[in-house]
C-alpha cells in the first residue's frame, strides 16, 4: 500500500473534484465554446465555411440593434435598483414594530418565479386594467397610457415590473451589512449635529458601499440574463419589436427563424458583455478581501 | 503539484471540449425509399411487419384545442396499437409551446434520441426540417393509394415531389360573429356561411353594430397573431395561389407594388374607423375573445377554428360563422374558405423505427380512430375515411368537404419566411395599431425582406425552389 505523505493527501481533494470539474466543463464550457464556434461558420452552398459574415450582418440587423438598446436601457435599472434598495433597507433598519412582517413583504416579490409575476403584471398593466382603472377612478387619467401597448413606454413598464422583484434582493443584502454597522457611529454623528440624511450619506453609504459595487455588477448580470423571461410572458417581444432583448432576439432566430449562426453570433456577443460584468464583479469580490484580510 | 494536477486536468478537458465544439454537427441521415407498406385502398388495417424485438416509438404532440380531449385520444390510440403489436410500447408526449421549437431543435442537432414522431404545422414551419433532412418524406412509407385519402391539395406539406408529413388535423380563418348582435343591428343572422361578405357590406355592417353601442370587432394585438391573420384573411385576396406572392419575397417583384401591399389599407382602415376595442395592444388574442367577444361586447371577430372553438361552445346559437374573410380582392383565394392542414405527424430522420413509425401514423388514419378523433376532441380529421355523418354543424361539413375534395383557401401565414412573417406581417399589425403608417409598415416589411435574404440565402434558395415546383 502506498505510503501515505503530504504530497498524496494533497492531491486526493482535487481528484475527487474531478468528476465535478468534468461535469462543470461539459454543461458550462462546452456549450459557450460551441456557440462561439458556431457563430464562426457560415452556410455556403450546403457546406460550412469558417467566417465571420454572422457578426456582420448582426450588427447591421436593426432587429439586434433594438434589443442591445433595450438591454442597455435595462442596465439603467441598476443604479436606480441599488439606491432604492439601500433607502428601503435603511428604513427597515430603522423601524421597530412590525420590521419582520415588512421584510417578509419586501423579500416576497424576489421568491416569485418570473412567469407567475410576468402574467399578473400583464393583467394590471392592460390598457383597461386595474392600474388604469384605479388611476381614472382617482382622476389621473392621463396617466393611464398603455403601458404594455406602446411602442415607447413598454420597454420600461418591464424595467418597473424587473425592478420591483429585484428590490427585496439588495434590501436584504443592505439590512444584514447594516445590522453589522457599530452603533457608536451613529452616536457620534448624531452627537456632531448631522441630521438623518447626512448621518446615512457620512456613515452608512462608506459602510455599504463594497455591497453597492457588487450589488450592481449582479443585478447587471441579472439585467442580461433574466429579461427573456419578463419579455417572454409580457410582450413577446412587442409591440412590433421594440422590446426585444439580446436574448429573445437569440431565442427567435435560433427556434422560430432556424437561424443558428446569427442565433450563435448574438449568443457570442451577449457572452463577450456579460463576461466583461462578471470580471469587475470578480474584482470587486477581490478586493475586498483584500481589504477585510 | 496540487495547482499543476488542477492545471492539466482543466487543459485536457479543455482541449477535448474545444476540439468536440469544432468537429461537425451530425449530419441528418439523407432519407432512402423504404419497401412501402401496401394496404388496402379502403382499410388499411394491413399486418405490419413486427420488429423482431420489443422497441418503443415516441411521439411529440402539440394540443390544438382541447388538451383533455386530445389527450385520450392520444392514449387510447397509443392502447390500441400496441395491442395489435405487442412488439412496440408507444409513447406520446405532450409537448408546450414553450418548449417545442428549443426540444426539436435540440433533438434535430443531436440526431438521436426522442422523438420518432414529431407534431409540424405545415408549410415553413415544417420545409426547414424538411431542407435539413431532419424528417423523411412519409410518402417514402405509404403507398400512392393512401394519398387518394387526404385533401386534394397537398402542395403545403409537399417538396421535391415527396410529401414529408401526414396530416391529421385542420384549422381555418374564419369570421366568427354574434347573431344576436346581428338582429339587433338590423343585419342578418342566420347568414349562409360559405357567403361572403363584400368589403363595403362588412364596414356598412361594423358602422351598424357600433351603433347601437357594440365595438364591431374583438381583437387582441399581443403576440402578434391577429397581424398574421389580417396577412392571411387579406394579402391573398389578389392572387389566386401562395406561390404568387413568392417572388415578392425572393426579391423578383417589389412589396410597395399594391397588389402586394394595398390590403394594408384595409386594416388601417379598420383601425382609423376605431371598430375595434381600445385596448387591442394591450391583450393577447385568445383575451378579447373571452373579454368581448364571448361576454357579448362585440359583434365580430377573426379567429381561428382551433382558437375559438372553446368561445364557440360557450356561446351555443348565438355564435355564427363566415367562412370567407370580407372581399375586396379578385383572386381566386378571395373565393374560398380558409381550411388548412393544422395538426401534420412527421417521422424524424434518425428514428430507428421509421417503418414503425410510419405504421403507427396509417393506424391513426384508420376509420375508428379518425371518429374517435372528432368525438374526442371537436377538430375535424383530414380524411375521407371520417364518418363525416358524425359532424355537427353545417358549416363545419361545407368546409371540410371544400377542404376535402376542392380545396381550400392556404392560410398564407404557413407560406411566408419565419422571420417574414414574425417582423413584417406580425409586427407591422402591431406597428399599425401602435400608431404607425401604412407607409412605414410597408417600408418594414421591405427592409424586413431584404435582411431575410441576407441573412439566410440558403432559405431564400429553398423558396425558390419550392415555387418552381409548385407551379409546374
Amino acid at each position: 500500500m502506498r505510503a501515505l505523505n503530504r504530497k498524496t493527501l494533497s492531491e486526493r481533494p482535487v481528484l475527487y473534484m474531478a468528476p465535478m470539474i468534468f461535469v462543470l466543463v461539459f454543461v458550462y464550457f462546452y456549450p459557450m465554446v460551441k456557440v462561439v464556434v458556431d457563430s464562426l461558420r457560415w452556410p455556403v452552398d450546403g457546406k460550412e465555411v469558417l467566417s465571420i459574415k454572422a457578426f456582420r450582418l448582426l450588427v447591421k440587423d436593426e432587429t439586434f440593434r433594438m434589443a442591445l438598446m433595450n438591454n442597455a436601457k435595462m442596465l439603467l435599472c441598476v443604479p436606480v435598483l441599488v439606491i432604492l434598495s439601500l433607502i428601503v433597507a435603511i428604513l427597515l433598519y430603522e423601524v421597530t414594530k412590525g420590521s419582520r412582517f415588512y421584510r417578509f413583504l419586501i423579500f416576497l416579490p424576489y421568491i416569485l418565479p418570473i412567469p407567475v409575476v410576468g402574467a399578473v403584471f400583464s393583467y394590471l398593466l392592460q390598457y383597461n386594467g386595474s392600474l388604469n382603472t384605479f388611476l381614472r377612478a382617482v382622476g389621473l387619467d392621463m396617466l393611464a397610457i398603455d403601458w404594455l401597448g406602446n411602442r415607447t413606454i413598454a420597454i420600461f413598464s418591464i424595467m418597473g415590473v424587473f425592478m420591483w422583484k429585484q428590490l427585496g434582493f439588495g434590501s436584504l443584502l443592505f439590512l444584514s451589512r447594516l445590522m453589522t454597522v457599530s452603533e457608536e457611529l451613529y452616536d457620534s454623528a448624531k452627537i456632531d449635529g448631522a441630521a438623518w440624511l447626512q448621518r446615512h450619506w457620512y456613515v452608512t453609504v462608506p459602510q455599504v458601499w463594497g455591497i453597492m459595487e457588487f450589488l450592481g455588477v449582479i443585478q447587471a448580470i441579472n439585467v442580461l440574463g433574466w429579461s427573456f423571461s419578463y419579455v417572454y410572458v409580457m410582450t413577446q417581444g412587442g409591440p412590433g419589436t421594440s422590446t426585444f432583448v439580446m436574448d429573445y432576439y437569440i431565442y427567435k432566430t435560433a427556434f422560430e427563424y432556424r437561424n443558428m449562426a446569427m442565433a450563435s453570433a448574438g449568443a457570442t456577443a451577449l457572452l463577450l458583455i456579460t463576461t466583461i460584468f462578471i470580471i469587475l464583479q470578480r474584482r470587486i469580490v477581490r478586493q475586498r478581501e483584500i481589504e477585510y484580510a | 503539484m496540487r495547482k499543476k494536477l488542477v492545471f492539466w486536468l482543466v487543459l485536457v478537458l479543455s482541449i477535448a471540449t474545444f476540439l468536440a465544439a469544432c468537429a461537425p454537427s451530425a449530419e441528418p441521415e439523407q432519407p432512402t425509399p423504404e419497401a412501402t407498406v401496401a394496404k388496402e385502398a379502403t382499410e388499411p388495417e394491413k399486418e405490419a411487419t413486427e420488429p423482431k424485438e420489443e422497441i418503443t416509438l415516441t411521439v411529440w404532440w402539440l394540443s390544438s384545442a382541447s388538451p383533455e380531449g386530445e389527450e385520450k385520444w392520444w392514449k387510447e390510440s397509443a392502447a390500441k396499437y400496441e395491442e395489435k403489436h405487442p412488439q412496440v410500447n408507444v409513447e406520446t408526449v405532450l409537448k408546450s409551446m414553450e418548449n417545442f421549437f428549443p426540444a426539436w431543435s435540440a433533438a434535430a442537432e443531436a440526431q438521436s434520441g426522442p422523438p420518432d414522431i414529431q407534431y409540424f404545422w405545415e408549410g415553413v414551419w415544417m420545409l426547414p426540417d424538411a431542407w435539413a433532412g431532419n424528417i423523411v418524406p412519409i410518402s417514402d412509407y405509404w403507398s400512392e393509394e393512401e394519398f387518394d385519402h387526404l385533401p386534394v391539395d397537398l402542395t403545403s406539406i409537399t417538396y421535391n415531389d415527396k410529401v414529408w408529413v401526414a396530416p391529421l388535423g385542420a384549422d381555418a380563418l374564419w369570421l366568427y360573429y354574434n347573431k344576436e348582435i346581428f338582429e339587433e343591428a338590423g343585419l342578418e343572422p342566420d347568414r349562409d356561411p360559405m357567403e361572403p361578405m363584400s368589403w363595403d357590406e362588412f364596414i356598412e355592417a361594423c358602422e351598424k353594430i357600433e351603433a347601437e353601442g357594440y365595438h364591431c370587432l374583438a381583437g387582441g394585438m399581443k403576440g402578434g397573431h391577429l397581424g398574421g391573420f389580417f396577412f392571411s384573411a387579406f394579402a391573398e385576396q389578389n392572387f389566386d395561389h401562395p406561390f404568387d406572392l413568392f417572388p415578392v419575397w425572393i426579391g423578383e417583384e417589389d412589396i410597395t407594388d399594391p397588389k402586394y401591399s394595398n390590403w394594408w389599407n384595409k386594416v388601417a382602415e379598420l383601425r382609423d374607423k376605431e371598430y375595434f376595442n381600445d385596448d387591442i395592444n394591450s391583450l393577447e388574442l385568445w383575451e378579447s375573445y373571452q373579454r368581448y367577444f364571448a361576454t357579448g361586447k362585440a359583434g365580430m371577430t377573426f379567429g381561428s377554428f382551433t382558437g375559438m372553438h372553446p368561445v364557440v361552445e360557450e356561446m351555443g346559437d348565438k355564435a355564427g360563422v363566415m367562412l370567407q374573410m370580407p372581399k375586396f380582392g379578385n383572386g381566386d383565394l378571395a373565393n374560398r374558405t380558409t381550411f388548412i392542414k393544422n395538426a401534420n405527424y412527421g417521422i424524424s430522420s434518425w428514428s430507428p423505427n421509421k417503418e414503425e413509425a410510419a405504421d403507427f401514423l396509417l393506424f391513426l388514419h384508420t376509420p375508428e380512430r379518425l371518429n374517435a378523433f372528432y368525438e374526442d376532441t371537436g377538430l375535424l380529421p383530414l380524411d375521407d375515411r371520417f364518418d363525416e355523418s358524425l359532424i355537427k354543424e353545417d358549416y363545419e361539413k361545407m368546409a371540410w368537404e371544400q377542404t376535402m375534395f376542392e380545396g381550400a383557401t392556404p392560410w398564407l401565414e404557413d407560406w411566408a419566411p419565419a422571420m417574414v412573417g414574425s417582423e413584417a406581417y406580425w409586427a407591422g399589425g402591431q406597428n399599425l395599431f401602435a400608431g404607425s403608417s401604412v407607409e412605414e409598415v410597408i417600408q418594414n416589411s421591405a427592409d424586413v425582406l431584404e435582411k431575410w435574404r441576407e441573412e439566410q440565402p440558403e432559405q431564400v434558395d429553398h423558396f425558390r425552389e419550392w415555387m418552381q415546383e409548385g407551379k409546374k
